[in-house]
C-alpha cells in the first residue's frame, strides 16, 4: 500500500461513519511496520488538531448591524414576493412544475365553456401558474378550447408562449406564421411524457406533439404585427386564426372575428 | 419563533415580518462569521462579510428554494463573499494573527492556543478554496454531501480537495519539527 492510499484509508475512516473492519485494517496496518505506524500517528495528530478546531463568539454589534440595515430596507410583500401557492411550485423540480402548470391549467379550463372556438380570456392564477413555468412575462393570455384540449396564447413585446393541452395519444400539428416573417423557437418544453417535434422553414414553425407541449417562440420581425395559426387534431383541421396582439383577438382566417 | 423551523422562518420573512429574519441571523452569524473568519483572515473582514452574506441573503430571499436546506444557502452566500474579498486583496494574511482564541480553561488555555496558533498559521498558508472545505468539514461538521453542495462542485471533488488541503497541513504541521 502506497502512502497516498493509505493517508486516503485513514482519513475515510476519520470522515465516514465508525466501521469496526476498517478500524482493525488501520489497526493492524499500523503496527505492520514502523514506517507506516509513524505516519499513521502523525496523520492521528493532525485529526486530533483538527477537531480541536473551536469557534470564536461573533462580535456582538454584527446582529444589530444587520437588523439596522434591514430596517431602512422594505419589507417584503406578501402580495409581490414569491408567497403562498407559487412556492411549492417553485420549490418543485422542473417535471413537477410543469405538471403543477399542467393541473393549473385543467384546473383553470374547467371553469371555461369548452364550446369549440370560442374565446375566452385567461383567470388571472392560470397566467401567473404559466408564466412562472415558463418563466416569461405574463401578458394578455387568451385561450382558444376545442373538442378535447386548448390552445392558450400569451406574449410579451417579443416572444409568445404557445401551450397545447390536450389528451396524450392525438396527434396535434400548429403552425404558426406571420405575414412579416422572422419567426424563430427558443425553447419548447413538453408537459407530461408525450412526443413532440419542432420544424422550420420559410418563416413557419410546425409543431407536432403527442400530448400537452409548450412552446416559446421568438418573434423577431414578426414582433407587434399578427400570427396565423392553424391547429389540426388527428388530421382534422380544428382552428385556423389570425392572432392580433393588440386587442388581443382571434379572427377567422376567412375574416369572421372569433 | 425559537422553535419554527428555517423555512417557516423564511416564509414569514417573505410575507413581511423582519423578526423572522433577525432570528435566522441570530441562528447562523456565528457559523457565518466563523467561516468568514478563517477564510478572510482577520475580524474586520469578517464582520463585512458577515453583514453583506445576510444583506444579499434578505434581499434575495425570495429566490431561495425552499426544497434546498437554508444553511446551505445562506453559507454558500457567505463563502463567496468571503472569497471575493480574499480574491480583491490578494493577500493571504496567517489567520493566528487576528483570530482571537476561543474560551478555555487556565490549564488548556497556554497549550491550546500554541497549537491552535500553528494550525492556523498552516490554514493561513492554504489557498482560500482547500481553506473553505478544511472550515467546512472540521468547524461546522458538514458532510461531503453539504459541503458540495456549499462549494457548488461534486462531492468527489470535496473528497478530493479535503485529500489534497490535509496533506498539504500535515505537511506543513511536520515541517515545523513539532507536534501539532
Amino acid at each position: 500500500m502506497s502512502i497516498r492510499q493509505l493517508e486516503q484509508l485513514f482519513w475515510e475512516e476519520f470522515d465516514g461513519p465508525t466501521e469496526a473492519e476498517r478500524r482493525q485494517r488501520i489497526a493492524r496496518l499500523a503496527a505492520s511496520s514502523p514506517q507506516t505506524g509513524d505516519r499513521l500517528a502523525e496523520l492521528e495528530r493532525v485529526a486530533v488538531s483538527l477537531a480541536a478546531l473551536e469557534e470564536v463568539a461573533p462580535p456582538p454589534e454584527l446582529r444589530a448591524m444587520v437588523r439596522g440595515a434591514i430596517a431602512n430596507r422594505p419589507a417584503h410583500d406578501a402580495d409581490s414576493g414569491l408567497i403562498g401557492w407559487l412556492r411549492p411550485l417553485m420549490a418543485a423540480r422542473w417535471p413537477a412544475r410543469l405538471a403543477y402548470a399542467g393541473l393549473g391549467a385543467a384546473l383553470a379550463l374547467a371553469g371555461i365553456s369548452l364550446t369549440s372556438f370560442e374565446r375566452s380570456a385567461v383567470d388571472p392564477a392560470e397566467r401567473g401558474r404559466m408564466a412562472g413555468a415558463l418563466n416569461v412575462p405574463a401578458t394578455q393570455p387568451v385561450s382558444l378550447a376545442f373538442e378535447g384540449g386548448a390552445l392558450t396564447l400569451s406574449r410579451d413585446a417579443d416572444r409568445l408562449v404557445a401551450r397545447l393541452t390536450a389528451p396524450a395519444g392525438e396527434l396535434l400539428r400548429l403552425s404558426l406564421s406571420s405575414p412579416l416573417g422572422g419567426l424563430r423557437a427558443a425553447r419548447v418544453e413538453p408537459i407530461g411524457a408525450g412526443r413532440h417535434e419542432l420544424t422550420a422553414g420559410g418563416g413557419t414553425l410546425e409543431l407536432a406533439a403527442d400530448g400537452s407541449v409548450a412552446v416559446v417562440v421568438e418573434l423577431g420581425a414578426a414582433a407587434g404585427g399578427p400570427l396565423d395559426l392553424r391547429l389540426s387534431v388527428a388530421g382534422e383541421p380544428v382552428l385556423a386564426r389570425r392572432f392580433d396582439p393588440d386587442s388581443p383577438t382571434f379572427q377567422a382566417l376567412d375574416g369572421n372575428q372569433q | 419563533m425559537s422553535n419554527a423551523g428555517d423555512n417557516d422562518l423564511v416564509a414569514a420573512t417573505l410575507a413581511g415580518d423582519r423578526t423572522a429574519f433577525d432570528e435566522l441571523v441570530g441562528r447562523y452569524q456565528g457559523k457565518i462569521y466563523n467561516l468568514a473568519l478563517r477564510i478572510t483572515g482577520n475580524t474586520d473582514d469578517a464582520l463585512d462579510v458577515s453583514q453583506a452574506a445576510f444583506l444579499k441573503a434578505y434581499d434575495n430571499l425570495g429566490r431561495f428554494n425552499p426544497a434546498h436546506r437554508f444553511f446551505s444557502w445562506i453559507y454558500r452566500i457567505g463563502l463567496n463573499e468571503a472569497l471575493d474579498v480574499v480574491g480583491r486583496r490578494r493577500r493571504f494574511a496567517d489567520l493566528d494573527a487576528e483570530i482571537p482564541a476561543a474560551e478555555a480553561g487556565p490549564e488548556d488555555r497556554m497549550r491550546g492556543r500554541e497549537s491552535g496558533r500553528r494550525l492556523g498559521a498552516a490554514l493561513g498558508r492554504l489557498t482560500p478554496q482547500y481553506r473553505a472545505v478544511i472550515v467546512l468539514r472540521h468547524l461546522h461538521g458538514l458532510s461531503y454531501n453539504e459541503i458540495a453542495k456549499v462549494v457548488g462542485v461534486p462531492a468527489r471533488t470535496v473528497k478530493s480537495r479535503l485529500f489534497t488541503a490535509r496533506r498539504e497541513l500535515r505537511r506543513q504541521l511536520a515541517a515545523e519539527g513539532v507536534e501539532p
